[in-house]
């Protein structure tokens, strides 16, 4: 079982609450997908528009609740969301993600590991999104991150484990839970990254903007699952020559 | 610039708009009055995090800039 600074997690699927087209649909989406931890954003409120009851229906699922820190443009902003956050919703788990540019929304390194370190001084339980960096993923462990999350690919983008060999290198050097985070495009991706031993995968776009959310989010369940188990039963080895699965005891030969 | 405030009203922003509230209300008396639901919000006056615990202690003062932040869909 996955367990994440003494929490358990029976699912290794962690869902995102963004893009869907109806929050009913997204709600059937993440009951589907037996996610246990899902994210969300903040905003400063509309006060002519009505306010959407988003964590209701969230805490009646049963789901354990991750806010980030999106909207973020360096450490001091992102403190300040964790800070918010923790106003909010009462927890100190927060998803750290610090992206100034909207073209990649690659994650800046050096403003993520200074707001790790403080937020992890502060007693926060901090899950950094990060480019697959193993030398970065050290650095955040070392300060106290509760697991890292590097990304597969840009943010959206369906790309896949674009970064495969390097989160091979941080998934083997890792103390602490690794979540490929971003860019898991299908349930064989994310079958593969769990199949590399990465502890969960955490998905939004693939399934809120499949045409069917709620079958999507059951077949990366399916996938991670899946996926999880091939690890643990343990793969065989590549190899660059054929290895013969049948006896070539040469029978064919003894006929004459 | 002299102030315009008179003794019963302030001037202060919320979340981005000026407004004209009574003097001498709590940032909780406030969320009241502007119909804003209390719970799974944060309050911000002057870029500082207002504690839940403070709410009812904190009055709102003249020039005040108040935002309220609440959670929403995202990835």
């Amino acid at each position: 079982m996955l367990t994440i600074s003494g929490h358990q997690f029976t699912s290794r699927l962690f869902t995102g609450t963004g893009k869907f087209s109806h929050q009913d649909i997204m709600l059937s989406a993440i009951a589907s997908s037996k996610s246990e931890l899902v994210t969300l954003a903040m905003k400063r409120i509309d006060l002519q528009a009505d306010h959407d009851n988003l964590l209701g229906p969230l805490n009646s699922l049963g789901v354990k609740l991750l806010p980030n820190t999106a909207g973020a443009r360096n450490a001091n902003e992102a403190i300040f969301a964790a800070h918010l956050a923790y106003e909010m919703l009462g927890t100190k788990w927060i998803k750290l993600e610090i992206h100034p540019d909207p073209k990649y929304l690659m994650p800046d390194p050096i403003e993520t590991l200074l707001a790790a370190k403080q937020l992890c001084q502060e007693g926060f339980i901090v899950m950094p999104y990060v480019h697959a960096d193993p030398v970065l993923c050290r650095r955040l462990e070392d300060v106290g991150c509760a697991a890292v999350m590097p990304l597969g690919s840009p943010i959206g983008s369906n790309q896949g484990l674009a970064t495969e060999s390097f989160l091979k290198i941080i998934i083997e050097q890792a103390q602490v839970p690794v979540v490929i985070d971003a860019g898991i495009g299908t349930p064989s991706q994310a079958c593969k990254a769990m199949e590399m031993g990465a502890d969960a995968v955490l998905v939004n776009t693939a399934i809120a903007t499949s045409a069917h959310p709620e079958k999507m989010a059951q077949c990366f369940a399916q996938a991670v699952h899946t996926g999880r188990q091939a690890f643990e039963a343990g793969l065989g080895k590549v190899n660059l020559h054929a290895q013969a699965s049948s006896p070539l005891t040469g029978f064919l030969e003894q006929r004459r | 610039m002299r102030s315009s405030h008179n003794s019963t009203t302030i001037n202060v922003t919320i979340n981005g708009k000026a407004e004209s509230i009574l003097n001498n209300i709590t940032v909780s008396e406030l969320l009241i009055l502007k119909e804003i639901p209390q719970q799974h919000v944060a309050i911000v006056v002057n870029d500082t995090v207002v504690p839940r615990s403070r709410w009812n202690n904190i009055v709102c003062q003249h020039n005040d800039n108040i935002n309220v932040f609440s959670a929403v869909a995202g990835g």
